[in-house]
């Protein structure tokens, strides 16, 4: 089973996982945003919602990151990071 | 005409808004909130019309109260045309709010601002589409070169006499999802060739750096530190002499037209050197925000909270309450005033009771004497106790107050971090002008109630005007509050009595012991001796000095300081809560410092 998982890696790829999954360099294409409502909202009104996506500029240890959207950077906490959830985008 | 401007923040409305009205700038507050309202009037074209700043939101529904403000003053019928003030590099998320702008049944006129690196950048925007797109006016401008404001202006005014409102109807079954997806559309048919600004990157990968950044971080504050101490001190010699010269000329002026002794010990010990001392701290200030702004505008401000999230986040604080906890160290007046840099309201009021454990430097000459009287060889490392002693007592009261104001729960972090960018003089210069204006003012009216209070405490006594500390009011308090301290090992009311007279300033503490013991020359070494010899009298010993660095260290740092936080909190209650907290806390420490010590000493 494990064998599986790791040499499938196109399976791996449309894999559902959250920004917080994500390393530096990475790309999101946001499917689902599950945060506490006025996260959410704010996340929303800077445009980050379910379609579009989102590229991890800079990554802490601790989960914090600095993400792009839109053109606009942002620093953004692990804990909201861990509630959008997407595939990798290529 | 009313103009309002409305825009996303870090769009550059607010130098946009400086360039139209220069100085004539107006601050107050929106009704019963703490949110900055700004105002200017502006002449063009030989009528004079006002502008409002509205703050900077990213939409216009009611979950902030930025928003709600924003939302009200222009649904009121507060403005007669807005300039949506849109940064051209990040159309997409900007043109949400004008649509919304849009729905308000209000003339709309689109300002694209930073054209001027968009074209640099070889980018092209077709303004003429996009205008048809909305169906407003749009203006492309720089508002940091000052390019394109009289085209900007005679399309509000137009837009203004002859009340065009968009239509908006269009947009009105969308959610937010679709709309993001309309406006791409829009943009995509308007602008060629966007990329991202890759300097800003470039200048990133070393700023936010996990180990050069933090690096970098703390050279820069190592700068504004010694930028706002060491050159702000030195600046502080001549205002000072100049201010000493003042006093004894208005002295011997009074003197010379007879004037009653204790009229003249009011104006010149009590008014003048009251609000002359708050005219000592302008070098620190105008130098703090001087390299404060400059961090601000050129973009390094918003970094910092992601750079400190981690440390400060276990106080349960924005990384970038760092900043004024750090200038604490040097002067609580500036480094309180530094809390405006940080996002939520419950942040300031945090740091505010926070930041005036950090030991300042007008404690400093209080540490020296007590413990080069008393500890010897060891009164470095006594001195040295002190600042970390504070740094906890800080970090303690922080993880205490972390749930305060449950209201406001905190948010996790999630700010823009704008492009880097030259900052540029005109902001910058306002930016200062606005706060020393602002501390003069505000802060002057409440130490010069603050310095007539204590004038009258440390001059009269019950008897009138007195010419001996010994018989003032302050005396009286404090051989009735003495018993008070007694507990911390300080039940003597001259102790009493120079901790009230260090309400004025801390170095006070000093020159109140010299005159209540009656040596001479305290700081030298043979004044130490007496003031050690004397106190030893009264059966003070070691145990007793500690306990009394200890509450100097931690009680009220001085009138200023709390004029600023009043200032600065706008309310009374807080104010007087942490004053009542600062006592407390030297209280119990003192005393816990005082039992500790007399088990070792």
């Amino acid at each position: 089973m494990i064998k599986k998982e790791t040499s499938n890696s196109k399976k791996d790829l449309i894999k559902n996982m959250t920004l917080l999954d994500c390393k530096a360099g990475e790309t999101l294409s946001i499917s689902k945003i599950r945060l506490e409502e006025a996260l959410q909202y704010r996340l929303q009104i800077l445009g980050i919602v379910p379609g579009s996506q989102v590229h991890v500029l800079h990554k802490k240890r601790s989960g914090t990151m600095v993400i792009r959207s839109r053109g606009a950077r942002y620093a953004l906490g692990a804990q909201a990071a861990g509630g959008i959830t997407g595939v990798k985008a290529l | 005409m009313t103009i309002a401007f409305a825009g996303n923040p870090n769009c550059g409305k607010t130098t946009l808004f400086n360039a139209y009205t220069g100085a004539s700038l107006k601050v107050a507050n929106w009704p019963g909130v703490t949110v900055e309202k700004k105002e200017g009037t502006c002449t063009y074209k030989g009528e004079r019309h006002t502008l409002v700043d509205l703050p900077g939101t990213y939409s216009l529904s009611s979950y902030t109260m930025e928003e709600k403000l924003t939302r009200q003053f222009l649904l009121s019928g507060g403005a007669d045309v807005i300039i949506d003030v849109a940064d051209a590099s990040c159309l997409t998320r900007n043109l949400y709010l004008t649509i919304q702008l849009m729905e308000l049944g209000i003339p709309v006129v689109l300002a694209l601002n930073m054209m001027d690196i968009l074209k640099k950048r070889g980018a092209k925007l077709d303004v003429h589409r996009l205008s048809q797109k909305l169906g407003i006016p749009v203006v492309p401008l720089s508002a940091r070169r000052r390019e394109g404001l009289d085209v900007l202006m005679d399309a509000a005014l137009e837009a203004a006499k002859s009340k065009a409102v968009p239509a908006a109807a269009q947009f009105e079954q969308m959610e937010a999802q679709e709309r993001f997806a309309w406006i791409e559309a829009a943009v995509a048919a308007c602008l060629t060739d966007n990329r991202p600004r890759a300097f800003t990157d470039r200048v990133d990968n070393v700023l936010l750096h996990p180990f050069w950044g933090l690096l970098i971080f703390f050279a820069i504050m190592a700068v504004v530190f010694l930028l706002t101490f060491t050159l702000g001190d030195l600046a502080k010699i001549p205002l000072e002499a100049a201010l000493d010269q003042l006093y004894s000329a208005v002295g011997q002026g009074l003197d010379a037209i007879h004037t009653a002794p204790w009229l003249t010990s009011l104006i010149t010990d009590g008014i003048l050197a009251g609000v002359g001392g708050i005219l000592t701290f302008l070098p620190n200030i105008v130098l703090l925000f001087f390299a404060l702004a400059f961090l601000e505008d050129s973009g390094y401000m918003a970094r910092v909270a992601y750079i400190m999230d981690g440390i400060m986040g276990s106080l349960g604080m924005s990384g970038r309450a760092f900043i004024p906890m750090l200038l604490g160290f040097g002067c609580t007046v500036p480094a309180i005033m530094a809390s405006r840099a940080l996002e939520s309201r419950r942040d300031r009021l945090r740091v505010m009771l926070v930041t005036p454990f950090m030991s300042c430097s007008a404690r400093l000459p209080v540490y020296i004497l007590i413990a080069g009287a008393f500890f010897g060889n060891y009164a470095p490392v006594a001195a040295f106790s002190m600042y970390v002693i504070g740094l906890l007592t800080a970090i303690l009261i922080a993880r205490c107050t972390k749930s305060l104001h449950k209201k406001e729960k905190q948010l996790p972090l999630l700010m823009e971090l704008p492009d880097y960018k030259a900052p540029a003089l005109r902001t910058v210069v306002l930016y200062v002008w606005e706060k020393v204006r602002d501390y003069l003012t505000r802060a002057g009216t409440t130490i010069f109630l603050a310095s007539i209070v204590l004038w009258v405490l440390l001059n009269f006594g019950p008897g009138g005007f007195v010419t001996s500390m010994e018989d003032s009011f302050a005396a009286w308090i404090g051989r009735g509050a003495a018993f008070l301290l007694t507990p911390c090992g300080l039940g003597m009311w001259q102790i009493a009595v120079a901790l009230i007279a260090g309400i004025a300033a801390k170095e006070v503490v000093v020159s109140s012991l010299a005159v209540l013991f009656g040596i001479e020359n305290i700081s030298s070494a043979a004044g130490t001796t007496a003031l050690r010899a004397s106190l030893a009298a009264y059966g003070f010993g070691a145990a007793n000095a500690y306990a009394l660095m200890v509450f100097v260290l931690l009680y009220i740092p001085c009138a200023a300081a709390l004029a600023t936080i009043r200032s600065e909190s706008k309310s009374w209650l807080w104010t007087a809560g942490a004053a009542v907290m600062q006592i407390g806390v030297a209280w119990i420490l003192s005393a816990v410092a005082y039992r500790i010590g007399c088990l070792f000493i």
